[in-house]
């Protein structure tokens, strides 16, 4: 059981200099973004909201999301599931680059992209023999978000499947059901809030990111983009409702699906 | 009916070794052994959860050794009881059914049916974890008989329980073993769980079966020192045994202290005594009893109902007793009291 603050009487010195610190950081976190939130006419920004280049760069950073974080469920719930039920050789190996486009810069991570995905990169020279090409085009996009993102989604699930029962696995074997068919109605139902948690964090990573996506498709323009571009073409005022219109527009989708999964019914291990 | 053949598997540090056994139908049989032995993986390779690297698996003269479990209609109950949590009571129950081409009002008659023959109807739209220990349990046990399953595998299935459920269960579990007739294989290491249902007990310790027989074989005739330990003899010496062919006993020399048995073993021995056997009072016991030793109490567990007495007989020599709680307060007896201990020579083994 958790104690409720409230009765702050009841708690001593640890915990209060524990609520102090936590109120510091808390202050750090949103000073920024209340700042730039009051500099700003609400008219201002309802209109901006709707100028048809801010509009459709917002779009486009929420589709090449979402179609880089459904490439990354595909590919990325068998990997998790790999690693959360079997010991192989290397699998730390395995571990360690999951995690390795989180280390990197992102900026490290375009590059990476664009030597292999661009014009010269054998990938994208191997690719346009089919007419699909990455530089500057949307699949650009959904490939660099796709780069970074996808680790969320894969320790997500991971974590996800490390938390179903392998007893529940067995029983469901047992009562006559193939290694298949138990996957899918048993071990994906079980782990799907978890997964899904890893979803949105790959797709809101796919959102914000910068680097990665500037270096091998700096067009069609996303959000972030965009707020570069303006920035260093027209300053600090003419982007600033830009910057505030993306702030609140992730916010409201990311409060939104927060809510869908906690009204989604909790499922606890039983053990 | 079921034949395991020479059985091996490796499995990280751990070895199951030769394991040979046959069960017979309808048969109540138990894994008995400590935790580490082994037991659940055994368990699993009867259900084909693993597969053994060497040897065979025999169901009525067919070889399943490498059968996937979806095949084997084996009924397999955990000791987490591995509910589905995303399923209500009944879909859980219904799930064995679903790989079976059954029409859906047929389906849903026999979940109902199961419901009531485990007496858990009022469960059927909770979720598992709003269940109680002993619910979850039941509805486990119906999950799995709804497949009539060819056999029962129960990997203690009751010792997450408290006390009182697990006594309600245990005879519970027995009389639905009894009236479907199946054969049954139970792993524990719970020895009075394993007296009380039985049929045959294989006690397994480190990858081995050390011994199979009858709950009466195995507990009063145990075949080494591991058995012999572990299925509640407490009291044990060495000693140099000596036949008398005129009084059919045989003199055990404990060193400190001499004791007769019914036995006509030589040489050096073990000598074996349950607690339940060692009775004791305050005045040497007028009767043919063979052993009757002085000793003073030297550690009193209260155990409820029974209390246990840790007697000292001579220097490092000690003997445990159970006697009832009423007796233990009419004895009027204390740490440091002096008592005078009966063993007969029959409850004394001798290996």
């Amino acid at each position: 059981m958790k104690e409720s603050l409230w009765k702050i009487k009841k708690y001593g010195a640890f915990t209060i200099f524990f609520i102090v610190l936590s109120i510091v950081l808390f202050i750090l976190l949103i000073v920024p973004i209340f700042n730039i939130m009051f500099q700003e006419n609400p008219i201002v920004l309802f209109d901006t909201l709707f100028t048809d280049y801010v509009a459709a760069a917002i779009m486009t950073s929420f589709y090449c999301s979402f179609l880089s974080t459904v490439l990354a469920v595909c590919l990325g719930i068998p990997l998790g599931y790999l690693l959360a039920r079997y010991n192989f050789p290397g699998k730390r190996i395995v571990d360690s680059i999951v995690d390795l486009p989180i280390l990197i810069p992102h900026s490290v991570a375009g590059i990476l992209l664009l030597a292999t995905y661009g014009q010269q990169g054998f990938l994208g020279q191997f690719f346009s023999n089919f007419g699909v090409s990455f530089y500057d085009t949307p699949w650009g996009i959904v490939i660099a978000m796709f780069f970074v993102s996808s680790p969320f989604l894969i320790k997500g699930a991971r974590d996800a499947f490390e938390n179903v029962n392998p007893n529940v696995e067995k029983a469901a074997r047992t009562l006559g059901a193939s290694r298949s068919r138990t996957f899918l109605t048993i071990t994906l139902p079980i782990a799907s809030r978890g997964i899904f948690t890893g979803s949105i964090l790959c797709w809101a990573r796919g959102i914000s990111e910068f680097g990665a996506v500037y270096i091998l498709a700096s067009t069609p323009l996303i959000g972030s983009v965009l707020v570069y571009f303006e920035f260093q073409g027209s300053g600090l005022s003419a982007v600033r409702p830009i910057a505030i219109v993306l702030i609140l527009v992730t916010l409201v989708i990311f409060v939104c699906l927060k809510l869908i999964q906690g009204k989604s019914r909790p499922v606890t291990r039983v053990s | 009916m079921l034949v395991l053949e020479h059985i091996n598997k490796a499995w990280g540090e751990f070895q199951i070794t030769d394991i040979d056994l046959e069960i017979r139908e309808s048969e109540f049989f138990i894994f008995l052994g400590p935790s580490g032995a082994g037991k659940t993986l055994l368990l699993e390779m009867i259900a084909g959860i693993h597969y053994p690297d060497s040897g065979r698996i025999l169901y009525k003269g067919i070889d399943i050794t490498h059968l996937p479990p979806e095949k084997r209609k084996v009924g397999f109950v955990f000791q987490d009881y591995a509910l589905f949590p995303h399923k209500r009571v009944w879909q859980n129950i219904e799930f064995g059914l679903n790989p079976q081409k059954i029409p859906r009002t047929e389906k849903l008659k026999l979940v109902e049916e199961m419901m009531n023959q485990i007496g858990i109807n009022s469960l059927a739209k909770r979720y598992p974890n709003t269940l109680s220990g002993g619910e979850q349990q039941r509805v486990a046990l119906a999950r799995a008989l709804i497949i009539k399953p060819e056999i029962f595998l129960l990997d203690e299935p009751l010792s997450a329980l408290d006390h009182n459920m697990r006594l309600k269960l245990r005879e519970e579990l027995l009389k639905i073993q009894k009236k479907l007739q199946i054969t049954t294989i139970y792993v524990t290491h719970d020895r009075l769980e394993a007296i009380t249902l039985a049929d045959r007990i294989a006690i397994i310790n480190k990858g081995k079966i050390v011994q199979i027989g009858t709950p009466k074989e195995i507990f009063r005739a145990p075949k080494d020192e591991f058995v012999a330990q572990f299925t509640g003899y407490d009291n044990f010496f060495d000693g140099i045994a000596k036949y008398d062919p005129q009084t059919k006993l045989a003199t055990v020399n404990c060193g400190k202290f001499e004791i007769q048995v019914a036995n006509s073993k030589e040489g050096k021995v073990k000598a074996f005594i349950r607690p339940e056997d060692v009775a004791v009072s305050l005045t040497p016991p007028k009767s043919s009893i063979r052993n009757v030793l002085p000793g003073k109490i030297i550690e009193v567990q209260d155990q409820g109902p029974i209390i246990k007495l840790k007697v000292e007989l001579a220097q490092n020599q000690e003997m445990y007793a159970l006697i009832t709680h009423q007796s233990f307060l009419d004895l009027n007896l204390n740490l440091n009291s002096k008592v005078f201990i009966a063993i007969k020579a029959a409850s004394v083994q001798i290996l």
